[in-house]
């Protein structure tokens, strides 16, 4: 069962990779543009909930400074996202609901632990809990990323991703 | 108590002050280092939480205004995730690790607690909301526009904090460069204030030197001004510049004329100079000159001076003179006491000696003239062995008187002493002195005629005047020539006769000095230096013989010194001479002069006023024969010679005579028999019980006839202790028969007389009975 439930995720993926479609009536959750291979709308990767929930899923556990004692977070490696959109550029640029805006090293992504988050503790993350997308680093796991830049690249409430 | 550097001590006060303001120092310093904790303490990186969260807020707000202009959808949904938004964001502030540092800011926690209250009320307003009605937004938009006041609030502390935050690295730095720059004022003013102590004490002590110096000079100003000895500075051209009072002394100035650049040639004779020249040629810096120069003073006499003299740093020479010709005579004046000190001692070792001879020798002298004038009384009818025994009598008698000289210059003879009539006894002895001056030579006398009583002894004074005039009569050498007596009163002021002799004389001390006058004449003076009565009698015996040079008169008052021939003279007589005087408390002046002749006085301190004279007892003396008394005499004496010779003489004077040789002896003879003797003679001298002891206990068993004491040495029992023993008569011995009967004559005519007293009494008694 769960074998075949990935089996369709990853189906569903191609598929939405080769005809990517907003046409599901669910608003976009991600937009990825920029320097990417392949987009499903106007040149952009544009993602919504069904779509991110179809992907490979990794789960982190870590602290931040943002939240109280150890959070579990469930979502896309960054890896598996720019795969998707065929990124070929140096840097993620990456913008919150609010514009606020900070770039990535597209280098970042080869670490498989980060993630972009779209569950906190088993729940969706709303928009009022910092979401619906979180990019998370394992801060616990690797005490060399618990730094004030990485903080910084710890945008939440991501609306987009544009590759530079 | 702690202690403390002195100037601090001193200015107590100042270090209290300096205490307060280092503890306010270092209390400043802390409350900074708090406030300076307390930006750190601040610290936060959560601003930016609070500054989203309004930033959301006002873009929520501007969303609502949008959907007021167009109420559509799309607007509506824009604002509810604008609202969505800013409420991530409130829960950040209360719960982040970020916003742990700002919840620590007043206001925040209590403000966001507000506004989360809100949140929920807000949700409804938002449901509310429904698309083309305008009206629908307006609730939810009053309600989340009264939020932003909390948030100005809010945003205004965190931003104040956060400026402080980021500025706290360089107001750190401010801070400390404050407290530094502090500290060093601070350090610099309390280095300056000890400095300060410090250096007032440096001046303190400073001006306390200069005053000790200032007083040191004065000082040695005033010590080199009354200096006694003159100090003179000369410029390198040898010209005046200081001079103390002693110098002006030294040269006679009496400040009436201005020294000051007058050559020291001036004050030196040419020879001086000459010798000053020298010793400064030899004079340098670290070693003075120092000699005698001959100095001049302004009037031109000239004087003996020791000088040092010192070169001068700046040239010139420091002259430091001490004027000798004081010390020269000072000098002279030692050695001459020296002597006469000297001379003293020699002829009070020589008196002793020869006194100790003629005690013996008088004994000896005794027997001779006893026997002697025994045997010549025996030899009556054979006279020319009567005449070899008076020769033996003249020759013992000879014997008596040099051994009476001896004793009277030692001083060893003490006789009877009396008030005498110094005219008298010079009347007498100017007739032997006649006598003895023959041929060409002129005798003349000038006796006062008014009374001049003396306490003294006739024969002593009378031997006195003899041997002056012997001793004038053989400075005539046997030319024509004058011996002159005098005696006068002379007042005691005029007493001190020649010239500059000591005024007065007085027995308790005896001074010789000599004076020399002149080349040839010479003074002399021997005797007291002190006043001892108003008036005086003056023996002057002058010739105009050959004189005496100094050097004799130096010594011609010394025992056995003389300048005649062998056999002439025995050097004894001037010594005796003097003897005599000082024993009478007078003085001998001798002035004489080579070639012209000398005058010699003899002053004798006059008694107050005359009184009865012992002439009647030198009379009764010169009562001579055999006067027969029937009287028993006990003789006590140890010496057989004496004693026999004594009883022969008295048995002569028709005495009965018992003699025994000790006091013991007579005592308990007269025990026994108190009636026997009429008469007691006993020797003075005695072992085991002297005479006054033996007197003393025959009077104790109530002896009550006369005891007679015979002694060579009279003077040996005072006046008192033969009064204390009952001593009324003496015989001096030697003796001769008339000195022993004149003895043995007044007891017995005291005896007689007594009787014819006691008889007449008796018989008036009667007569008043009848």
């Amino acid at each position: 069962m769960q074998f075949l439930k990935v089996l369709l995720s990853a189906l569903a993926l191609l598929f939405l990779g080769a005809a990517p479609s907003a046409a599901l009536g669910e608003p976009a959750l991600l937009t990825i543009s920029g320097e990417i291979g392949s987009g499903n709308q106007d040149g952009k990767l544009v993602l919504d909930r069904g779509a991110f929930e179809a992907m490979p899923m990794s789960i982190v556990k870590t602290e931040t400074p943002w939240t109280e004692g150890m959070v579990t977070f469930e979502g896309v490696p960054l890896k598996a996202l720019l795969d998707l959109a065929a990124a070929n550029g140096e840097t993620i640029h990456a913008v919150a609901l609010n514009d606020y805006a900070v770039d990535i090293p597209v280098g970042d992504s080869a670490n498989p632990k980060v993630i972009v988050a779209y569950r906190m503790n088993g729940q969706t993350m709303r928009v009022r809990d910092k979401g619906p997308l979180w990019l998370i680093y394992p801060l616990s796991d690797e005490p060399s990323l618990r730094t004030e830049a990485t903080h910084t690249k710890m945008i939440w409430q991501i609306k987009a991703f544009e590759i530079r | 108590m702690l202690s403390l550097p002195r100037p601090f001590q001193r200015n107590a006060w100042l270090l209290v002050a300096i205490g307060v303001f280092l503890l306010g120092t270092i209390v400043s310093a802390y409350r900074i280092y708090q406030t300076q904790a307390a930006i750190f303490w601040n610290y936060r990186t959560g601003t930016w939480l609070v500054v989203e969260a309004q930033t959301e807020l006002q873009n929520a707000l501007m969303a609502a205004k949008t959907f007021r202009i167009e109420p559509s959808e799309v607007a509506r949904d824009e604002l509810a995730v604008r609202f969505d938004v800013f409420w991530s964001r409130i829960p950040l502030i209360l719960d982040s690790q970020e916003g742990v540092d700002i919840r620590r800011i007043d206001a925040i926690v209590p403000n966001t607690h507000k506004v989360l209250a809100e949140l929920p009320l807000l949700d409804e307003d938002l449901e509310r909301i429904q698309v083309g009605d305008i009206g629908s937004v307006k609730p939810f938009e009053r309600r989340l526009a009264s939020l932003a006041p909390l948030f100005e609030e809010m945003t205004r502390v965190v931003l104040v904090q956060d400026e402080l935050r980021y500025r706290s690295g360089s107001l750190l730095k401010e801070m400390w460069w404050t407290v530094a720059a502090f500290l060093l004022a601070i350090s610099a003013g309390v280095v300056l204030i000890i400095g300060n102590l410090i250096n007032t004490r440096r001046i303190r002590n400073l001006l306390a030197q200069r005053e000790a110096i200032e007083r040191v000079q004065a000082t040695q100003l005033a010590a080199i001004e009354s200096s006694g000895e003159g100090i003179a500075m000369f410029d390198a051209e040898g010209r005046l510049g200081y001079s103390n009072e002693a110098f002006h002394q030294l040269i006679g100035d009496d400040f009436t004329r201005t020294l000051n650049l007058r050559s020291w040639r001036r004050f030196l004779t040419r020879d001086g100079a000459r010798t000053l020249l020298r010793g400064l040629r030899q004079a340098n810096r670290q070693m003075p000159w120092k000699g005698e120069i001959r100095g001049r003073t302004l009037a031109g006499a000239e004087r003996d001076w020791e000088a040092h003299i010192m070169r001068r740093r700046e040239e010139g020479f420091v002259a430091v003179i001490r004027d000798l010709t004081d010390r020269k005579a000072a000098e002279r004046e030692h050695s001459l006491l020296q002597q006469q000190l000297h001379r003293v001692e020699k002829m009070d070792a020589v008196g002793r000696l020869a006194g100790g001879v003629a005690h013996d020798f008088n004994n000896i002298l005794a027997a001779i003239l006893g026997f002697g004038s025994l045997l010549e009384l025996d030899l009556e009818d054979r006279p020319e062995q009567r005449h070899m025994a008076q020769q033996i009598l003249n020759a013992a008698e000879r014997g008596k008187e040099l051994v009476q000289s001896i004793m009277t210059f030692s001083r060893t003879e003490k006789s009877e002493r009396a008030v005498v009539e110094v005219g008298a006894i010079c009347r007498e002895a100017a007739t032997m002195a006649a006598l003895s001056i023959p041929g060409p030579a002129v005798f003349e006398t000038e006796i006062e005629p008014r009374s001049l009583p003396v306490v003294g002894n006739a024969t002593q004074i009378n031997r006195a005047i003899l041997n002056l005039c012997i001793n004038a009569r053989d400075a005539l050498e046997g030319n024509r020539g004058t011996v002159r007596l005098e005696v006068a009163r002379v007042l005691a002021e005029d007493a001190g006769m020649i010239g500059s002799a000591p005024t007065l004389p007085a027995a308790q001390q005896a001074v010789v000095s000599i004076d020399p006058i002149s080349e040839t004449q010479t003074r002399a003076w021997v005797g007291g230096a002190g006043k001892v009565a108003e008036f005086y009698a003056r023996i002057r015996v002058m010739d105009d013989g050959s004189g005496i040079s100094r050097g004799i008169m130096e010594k011609m008052f010394d025992p056995f010194f003389t300048t005649k021939d062998v056999g002439r003279g025995t050097g004894l007589g001037l010594a005796s001479v003097l003897g005599i005087v000082k024993a009478h408390g007078g003085a001998i002046a001798v002035d004489s002069t080579i070639g012209k002749g000398s005058i010699f006085d003899i002053l004798l301190p006059l008694q107050a006023a005359p009184t009865e004279t012992a002439q009647a007892q030198a009379a009764a003396g010169k009562e001579s024969a055999t006067v027969l008394s029937d009287m028993h005499v006990l003789l006590v004496d140890d010496d057989p010679g004496a004693g026999n010779a004594l009883g022969a003489i008295l048995q002569k004077v028709g005495c009965e005579v018992s003699y025994v040789a000790s006091g013991a002896e007579a005592l308990a003879v007269v025990v026994d028999e108190p009636d026997w003797f009429d008469l007691v003679v006993t020797d003075l001298a005695m072992p085991e019980m002297s005479g006054l002891d033996l007197a003393s206990r025959l009077r104790e068993h109530r002896f009550a006839r006369p005891i007679v004491l015979a002694s060579a040495r009279l003077q040996d029992a005072s006046l008192e202790e033969r009064a204390r023993a009952g001593i009324e008569y003496t015989i001096a011995k030697p003796f001769t028969l008339s000195e022993v009967a004149a003895v043995i004559w007044s007891i017995a005519g005291a005896r007689a007389t007594k009787k014819i007293e006691e008889n007449a009494r008796a018989g008036a008694a009667r007569a008043f009975g009848a």
